[in-house]
C-alpha cells in the first residue's frame, strides 16, 4: 500500500517526540533517506504541513494572525490574546502582525480555522447590502 | 414639496442607520487548495455541514458555493455561477446556513435563475422568505389520495391519460417531437383553473426559453407562472439545483393551501449535469457513467409532488417531469428510473408524429396509474366508452391491413375509428376546455359523427363548437359548474348537433 503525506508525519512526529536534541537530526537524515528510497521527496511540502499541524496539536500551540488597519495598540494586542487563550485552550499563542489599510478600521483575527472580522470594511459592506434589500 | 421630500429621505437614512446593528462573530474558514471546472477543493472548514453556502472572496467580488464533499481534511465545494475569479489560496467563509432560495408572491410572472434572482430585465424581486432548496417530502399522514382533475386542454390526455392534482406524470419521448408542447399548452389551459404554474427549464437554448416565455405572456398565462432557467450555457452546477428550487418555489404556495403545477424540462439534462459534478468530485461511476444515486437524485424530487389532506391546508403540487429518450430507447438507464418513479407517462411516438397525428401520443404505450379517480363525471362517462374504441381500433386496424372482405361490424369499427384518430389531432397553442371535449367526444360516441366524411372531420369539430357556444350555452355552463353531463342534457345536446348538420353540405348521405 502507498504510504500518504500525512502517515509520513505521524511516524516522523511519533519518532522526534520526546527525543533529545543530539538525536533529532540523525532521525531526520534517516527519514529523509527512507522518503528518497521510497521516491516521495516531492510530497516533502505536505509532509511538513501536516508536521506543522501535528506539533500544535500535541504542544498545545496557537498560530494567530491579526490584520490591523493601524498600528496595533498593546492594549489591544494584550486583550485579543487573552480571549485566544480562553477560546482555544491554547498554552501559547504566537502572534503574526499584518497591517492592512483597506480594512479601514478596526481588526480581523484568525487562528485555526476560525475568523474574527471586526473591521470597519466589513461593517459598511454589511450596511450596503441592507440598504440594498 | 422639494424640500420636504429630500427631509424624507434624510430621515428615512437616520432611520436605517439607527436600526443597522452588526454583530461580530466567529466564523469558520478555510482555502481553496485546488479549483477547476467549477469545483473547489477547500482546506479548513472543519464545521462545514453538507449542502451548506460558501462564500469566496475573490478578487473580483464574492462568489457562492455549496459543498457536495467532505472529506478528512478538506471539503468538496460546487462553485454557483462565474468561478473564473477564484484561485488557490483564496478565502473561503461558510454561512452556516443550507442553501436556500427566495420564494413568496412576487416571483409570479417573472423569470428567475435557479437561485432566486430575476433575470428578466424588471425590478428586484421582493424577498418575503427563504425556502431550503433540499427538504423531504411530505410523509404519509399529511397525504391524501389524488381525487381532482388537473385539465391539460389535450383531448387525448384528458380523456384517456388524465392526470390528477398532486400526480407526477412523466412526458417521454425522442427530440423535437412535441413534448414541450404538451408541457406549455396544459400552462396555458391553467387559466382561471386556481392553479400556480412553475416551468423550470434545464439546459435549454435560451432563445427556445426566450420563445416560450412569449408564447406564454401573449397568451396571458405569466399572471400565475414563473420560469426558471438554467440554460445551457450555466455551469452544470445551477442545473443540478434548479429542479430543487424550483420545487422549493412551489412549496411556498403548497404551504398557502394552493395547488400548484410545475414542470422540469427535462430530467435528462439534469442527469448529465449531476453526472459531470459527481466524476468531478471524483465519485466512483456506474451504469452509462451516472453516479450509484442518480435514482436518489430523481426521487427525491419527484416525492415532493404532492397532495395534502384539508388538515394540511389541502394543497398540491403538480410535477410534469420530461425525458428525452435517444432513438426511441425507452430502456435507458435514467428513463426506466423515473419511468418506475412516475404514476405513469405520456409516451410519444415519432411514427404517429410523422403521419400527422400531433400531438403524437401513443395511447397504447401511455398510462396513468391514478386513473379515472382524476377526472370530472361528465368525461368519465364519454371517456371509458372513448378508451374502448380506440383500443378496438388499434387492433382491427393492423388486422384490417392485410384482409379485403371485412363484416359490416368491423367496418363500423374501423370508420368509427378512424374518426377517433381525426379528433384526437389537436393544434399547439390550442389547449380545449373540458365541457366543450366533453360535448366533441359525445358526440363521436353516439354515431353523430358517423356520416361526417373523415377528412371534414375537423371541419366539422370547429364548427359544432362554434354553434354550441351560441345555441347550448347552458349544457357547457352546466359541465363546468355541476361537472356533470345530465340525461336531460344529453337529449339538447344530440338535437343541437342534429339542427347543426342540418346546415351542412358534405355530409355522407
Amino acid at each position: 500500500m502507498k504510504i500518504v503525506a500525512k502517515q509520513y508525519a505521524q511516524a516522523l512526529f511519533s519518532e522526534i517526540k520526546d527525543r533529545a536534541e543530539k538525536d533529532i537530526s540523525s532521525i531526520i537524515n534517516n527519514f529523509v533517506e527512507i522518503l528518497k528510497k521510497d521516491n516521495c521527496l516531492s510530497q516533502m511540502e505536505k509532509i511538513i504541513f501536516y508536521f506543522n499541524d501535528l506539533w500544535k496539536k500535541e504542544y498545545f500551540l496557537v498560530e494567530a494572525e491579526i490584520n490591523i488597519a493601524r498600528k496595533i495598540e498593546p492594549e489591544l494586542k494584550k486583550e485579543i490574546v487573552q480571549y485566544l487563550t480562553k477560546i482555544s485552550q491554547a498554552k501559547k499563542i504566537n502572534i503574526i502582525e499584518k497591517e492592512n489599510k483597506k480594512l479601514v478600521g478596526g481588526f480581523v483575527v484568525k487562528y485555526n480555522d476560525k475568523i474574527i472580522d471586526a473591521s470597519v470594511k466589513n461593517k459598511i459592506n454589511k450596511f450596503k447590502n441592507s440598504l440594498i434589500q | 414639496m422639494e424640500n420636504n421630500s429630500k427631509d424624507f429621505i434624510v430621515e428615512q437614512i437616520r432611520q436605517r442607520i439607527s436600526e443597522f446593528k452588526s454583530e461580530i462573530k466567529e466564523q469558520n474558514f478555510g482555502k481553496v487548495v485546488e479549483i477547476g471546472d467549477g469545483i473547489a477543493k477547500v482546506s479548513g472548514l472543519s464545521e462545514a455541514m453538507m449542502s451548506e453556502m460558501i462564500e469566496f472572496k475573490t478578487e473580483k467580488g464574492l462568489v457562492y458555493g455549496v459543498v457536495l464533499n467532505l472529506e478528512e481534511d478538506s471539503v468538496g465545494v460546487v462553485v454557483l455561477g462565474d468561478h473564473s475569479g477564484i484561485k488557490e489560496g483564496d478565502e473561503a467563509v461558510s454561512l452556516k446556513r443550507i442553501l436556500e432560495v427566495p420564494v413568496g408572491d412576487g416571483i409570479i410572472g417573472r423569470v428567475v435563475n435557479p437561485l432566486g434572482i430575476a433575470i428578466d430585465g424588471k425590478e428586484n424581486i421582493k424577498v418575503e422568505k427563504f425556502y431550503p432548496i433540499e427538504k423531504i417530502a411530505p410523509g404519509v399522514i399529511t397525504r391524501e389520495s389524488v381525487n381532482e382533475p388537473v385539465q391539460t386542454g389535450i383531448k387525448s390526455i384528458d380523456a384517456m391519460i388524465p392526470v390528477g392534482r398532486g400526480q407526477r406524470e412523466l412526458i417521454i419521448g425522442d427530440r423535437q417531437i412535441g413534448k414541450t408542447a404538451i408541457a406549455i399548452d396544459t400552462i396555458i389551459n391553467q387559466k382561471g383553473q386556481n392553479m400556480k404554474c412553475i416551468y423550470v427549464a434545464i439546459g435549454q437554448k435560451e432563445s427556445k426559453i426566450a420563445g416560450i416565455v412569449a408564447k406564454l405572456q401573449e397568451a396571458g398565462a405569466m399572471e400565475y407562472t414563473t420560469v426558471v432557467v438554467a440554460g445551457a450555457s450555466d455551469p452544470s452546477s445551477l442545473l443540478y439545483i434548479a429542479p430543487y428550487s424550483g420545487c422549493a418555489m412551489a412549496e411556498y404556495f403548497l404551504d398557502k393551501g394552493e395547488d400548484v403545477l410545475i414542470v422540469y424540462d427535462d430530467l435528462s439534462k439534469h442527469a448529465v449535469a449531476y453526472r459531470e459534478i459527481s466524476l468531478l468530485l471524483k465519485r466512483p461511476p456506474g451504469r452509462e457513467a451516472y453516479p450509484g444515486d442518480v435514482f436518489y437524485l430523481h426521487s427525491r424530487l419527484l416525492e415532493r409532488a404532492c397532495k395534502l389532506n384539508k388538515d394540511f391546508g389541502g394543497g398540491s403540487i403538480t410535477a410534469l417531469p420530461i425525458i428525452e429518450t435517444q432513438a426511441g430507447d425507452v430502456s435507458a438507464y435514467i428513463p426506466t428510473n423515473v419511468i418506475s418513479i412516475t404514476d405513469g407517462q405520456i409516451y410519444l411516438e415519432p411514427d404517429l408524429f410523422y403521419q400527422g397525428n400531433r400531438p403524437a401520443i401513443n395511447a397504447g404505450l401511455s398510462v396513468s396509474r391514478v386513473g379515472s379517480s382524476a377526472q370530472i363525471k361528465a368525461m368519465k362517462k364519454v371517456a371509458g366508452k372513448m378508451r374502448l374504441e380506440a383500443a378496438q381500433y388499434r387492433e382491427l386496424a393492423a388486422f384490417a391491413q392485410f384482409g379485403s372482405d371485412l363484416d359490416d361490424e368491423t367496418k363500423k369499427k374501423l370508420e368509427r375509428g378512424k374518426r377517433l384518430m381525426e379528433i384526437l389531432k389537436q393544434g399547439q397553442y390550442e389547449p380545449m376546455d373540458v365541457a366543450e371535449q366533453v360535448a366533441i367526444f359525445f358526440s363521436l360516441i353516439n354515431g353523430l359523427m358517423d356520416n361526417v366524411p373523415v377528412e371534414k372531420i375537423r371541419e366539422f369539430e370547429a364548427g359544432v363548437l362554434i354553434y354550441l357556444r351560441d345555441n347550448a350555452n347552458d349544457i357547457f355552463k352546466a359541465i363546468r359548474e355541476v361537472k356533470v353531463l345530465e340525461e336531460a342534457n344529453e337529449e339538447k345536446l344530440i338535437k343541437v348537433i342534429n339542427d347543426y348538420k342540418d346546415t351542412l353540405d358534405y355530409l355522407i348521405k
